[in-house]
């Protein structure tokens, strides 16, 4: 049989399986995170490698090991190795699956994989798993269901994510930074726009989404924008920087004081520093001040400011210290004292006829303005939804039903950490899974300053090299036999490597992460790369390149 | 006509079965002297199909009349060849015996390694093996170390290295063959790391290249 590895010999469902390695299957070969196969009588069982162990039948070996360079003993190792001493594979089962081999009726439940809860028998064989095995258990990239997002680490098969499943719930990108969390982004949100799974909002803090950026060899890789052409439009909040880069953005997004409300104050407490209850004097100035509230804060005078105190009962310090705070959100190039027409209105109905956006942050790259900005968007959109929602229960027609809205936000645990998460948006959106067809790509290099609860409604985690134990314990948050996979998580390599969990995945895999260049432009347009280029050439003459 | 009695016409022709048992046979070397090797594989066919293989595993020259012991007949300058010389009697009151330990036997076209239903027929010729024929039984399976380990009154280690000296060198696998054949054997002495070792340290000469 070819590509086998070795026999089943011991284990449990609850502590995992133990295979004898073959003689001839070099241990070295056989890593963790390999995908292995277990043909039992009934089913097929679908393993990860846990660990491997040196074992010896006899202990005597041990403690008098022919370790002389002579050849006498190098002989005595050659014949020991496989035999006397040998190795055993750890395997965790995870899936399994009918056996189409054996003579027997199966149930429609059997043909999909489903979590192993049972073992298969002693001396079951154990193999690598083959590309059909892949094609079974992951799906093949079809450009529509399924995307292609890397290969498994020893093999060259395509291992591919579901993506109507990825798009029902909020995921995770996880990843210390320069592991190539921004390429796997990149790459995911191809694979959702290239099959319409959701319509994509993209904060992009350090404009890499949009137009071309450089990797981390410096080479140029194209931008959404630059793949999709009119599918993906490019807005900006600095539009200078912007038409510096060479992107031709549909639009410069202002945003006018009126559109920010107490809500988007209570997540800058951090980036502010504001004082526990400028919040609650925020939220007077609201009440009594109306949708104006921050620009006629901000005009009051001394006087004024000590009248309104009184008259209306606040805290004059308080409300003083909120003023010059905001002073700060007044100063963001982007925040316009009054707008006459809302910037956003465009955005919103953007995304609303199914096109994907990408906002750029340019040099307003800073945490005030990114968290400002997201939130006063992605609030009037939760609401958009939540009343296009609503209108769909009542309708029950299909035609309403909401377009399924995915949102990627980086720096994450900014907006969803424990406090944040209780009074965002973006919390709400994270607990209320796809309730209302917003989700969030969550995109973080900390991912234990993530709120647990919003942790465990994560739906996909693919992550990269973590160092820090509290971000590796993080994201094991609401997964079972988390600590089988810690191990592998803690051998990934530090780039093109990541291990992918999840709702969208029916078992953890460890996989290379596709390249993202030419070939792949090609796979993903559906043309060829040189077809690519012309396009783009053709932009450049239709549009030019200043 | 040889010392010991039978013409030495066909090729191979070591001696005749004088005992025979299920587990072993012993026969006469058909000449003083010129037993098979410690080790070798040799072969007792029957009319009806059925071979037997035994191992090597005793050799012995005395006396015939197995009441008589010899005795000294060197004297003066008159040692070792030339005590022959000068005794021309000596190969006919002498004769060179080994024993066969029964290794397995083929019955048609299959080998089998386990003991065969009959015993080696008295007076039968016994063969060495050619070495097409050992090849042929050692691919089959190596389940016949089983039977050189635990047979009794034997230099059983002794025996079993000899056995895979000879089968490396007469089947020109070398230390292909006795890689396979340490593999097995680490099997059957898996409990037992030391006996292991010192049958694989005489298979191989110190100094020789792996």
């Amino acid at each position: 049989m070819t590509g086998r590895l070795g026999l089943l010999v011991a284990g449990s469902v609850a502590e995992g399986l133990s295979a004898r390695l073959d003689p001839a299957v070099p241990i070295e070969d056989v890593r963790l995170g390999k995908f292995v196969k277990i043909v039992g009588q009934k089913y097929e069982y679908f393993c990860l490698v846990t660990d491997v162990q040196l074992d010896s039948a006899n202990n005597d070996v041990l403690r008098d090991p022919p370790g002389d360079p002579n050849k006498i003993d190098a002989f005595l190792r050659q014949v020991l190795s496989g035999t006397t001493t040998y190795a055993l594979v750890k395997l965790k089962p995870e899936l399994m699956l009918a056996n189409l081999a054996a003579d027997m009726q199966f149930e429609d439940a059997d043909m999909v994989p489903r979590p192993a809860r049972t073992i298969p028998p002693h001396f079951s064989n154990v193999s690598d798993a083959t590309l059909a095995d892949f094609e079974r258990v992951f799906g093949r990239d079809d450009g529509k269901n399924h995307f292609q997002i890397g290969q498994p680490i020893d093999m060259d098969v395509p291992v591919c994510v579901d993506l109507r499943r990825f798009v029902e719930r909020s995921n995770g990108i996880f990843g210390k930074s320069g592991t190539g969390k921004s390429f796997l982004t990149r790459l995911i949100l191809c694979g959702v726009i290239k099959a319409s799974a959701a319509v994509n909002l993209i904060f992009d803090m350090h404009s890499e989404y949009g137009w071309s950026a450089k990797n981390e060899e410096g080479t140029e890789v194209k931008g959404l924008s630059q793949l999709f052409g009119g599918r993906v439009a490019v807005y900006t909040l600095d539009m200078e920087s912007s038409r510096g880069r060479g992107v031709k953005p549909a639009g410069e997004i202002k945003i006018a004081l009126r559109e920010i409300s107490v809500a988007d104050i209570a997540l800058l407490q951090d980036e502010l520093r504001l004082h526990r209850t400028a919040v609650e004097s925020a939220a007077l100035c609201e009440d009594k001040l109306g949708d104006d509230w921050v620009a006629r804060l901000l005009d009051m005078n001394g006087e004024e400011l000590t009248d309104f105190a009184n008259l209306e009962g606040g805290n004059h310090a308080s409300l003083s210290a909120l003023r010059s705070k905001l002073r700060l959100i007044d100063r963001l190039p982007f925040v316009e004292r009054s707008l006459e027409r809302s910037t956003l209105d465009q955005v919103i109905a953007q995304l609303e006829r199914g096109q994907h956006v990408v906002l750029e942050f340019g040099r307003q790259r800073n945490l005030l303005a990114y968290i400002l900005a997201t939130n006063v968007i992605t609030r009037r959109l939760h609401e958009l939804w939540v009343k296009k929602t609503e209108r769909y229960w009542n309708t029950k027609d299909e035609a309403d039903r909401p377009r399924p809205l995915m949102i990627t936000i980086e720096e994450a645990h900014k907006f969803l950490n424990s406090e944040a998460a209780r009074q965002t948006t973006f919390g709400t959106i994270a607990r209320e899974l796809r309730k209302f067809y917003v989700t969030l790509l969550v995109v973080d290099q900390r991912p234990s300053g993530i709120d647990a609860e919003v942790l465990s409604q994560i739906g996909t985690r693919i992550t990269c090299q973590l160092n820090d134990e509290r971000d590796i314990d993080a994201i094991f948050t609401g997964v079972s036999g988390g600590s089988h996979l810690r191990t592998v998580l803690a051998t990934l390599d530090s780039r093109e490597q990541a291990l992918v969990l999840g709702h969208a995945v029916p078992m953890p895999m460890m996989v290379r992460t596709r390249k993202y260049d030419p070939l792949f432009y090609a796979a993903i347009g559906g043309d060829s790369a040189e077809v690519v280029l012309a396009r783009s050439r053709r932009y450049e003459e239709i549009f030019g390149d200043e | 006509m040889s010392h010991n009695g039978i013409a030495h016409v066909e090729p191979g022709l070591t001696g005749e079965v004088v005992e025979a048992s299920t587990s072993e046979f012993l026969a006469q070397a058909l000449e003083l002297d010129a037993a098979p090797p410690f080790g070798a594989f040799v072969e007792v066919a029957a009319d009806d199909a059925l071979t037997v293989y035994g191992v090597v595993a005793h050799v012995q020259t005395a006396g015939i009349d197995p009441g008589s012991r010899a005795i000294m007949r060197g004297h003066g300058d008159v040692r070792d060849e030339r005590i022959y010389q000068e005794n021309p009697d000596l190969p006919l009151v002498l004769r060179t015996t080994f024993r066969a330990l029964v290794v397995g036997f083929t019955e048609g076209q299959e080998i089998h390694q386990f003991l065969p239903p009959r015993p080696a027929r008295l007076h039968y010729s016994v063969f060495t093996c050619p070495p097409l024929t050992v090849r042929r039984f050692t691919r089959e399976g190596l389940e016949f170390f089983q039977a050189l380990l635990t047979a009794s009154e034997v230099p059983n280690d002794e025996l079993l290295a000899a056995n895979l000296r000879y089968i490396a060198a007469e089947t020109g696998e070398g230390q292909a063959f006795l890689e396979r054949a340490g593999r097995e054997l680490a099997q059957l002495l898996r409990a037992d790391y030391a006996r292991l070792t010192a049958i694989l340290r005489r298979c191989l000469a110190p100094g020789e290249t792996v």
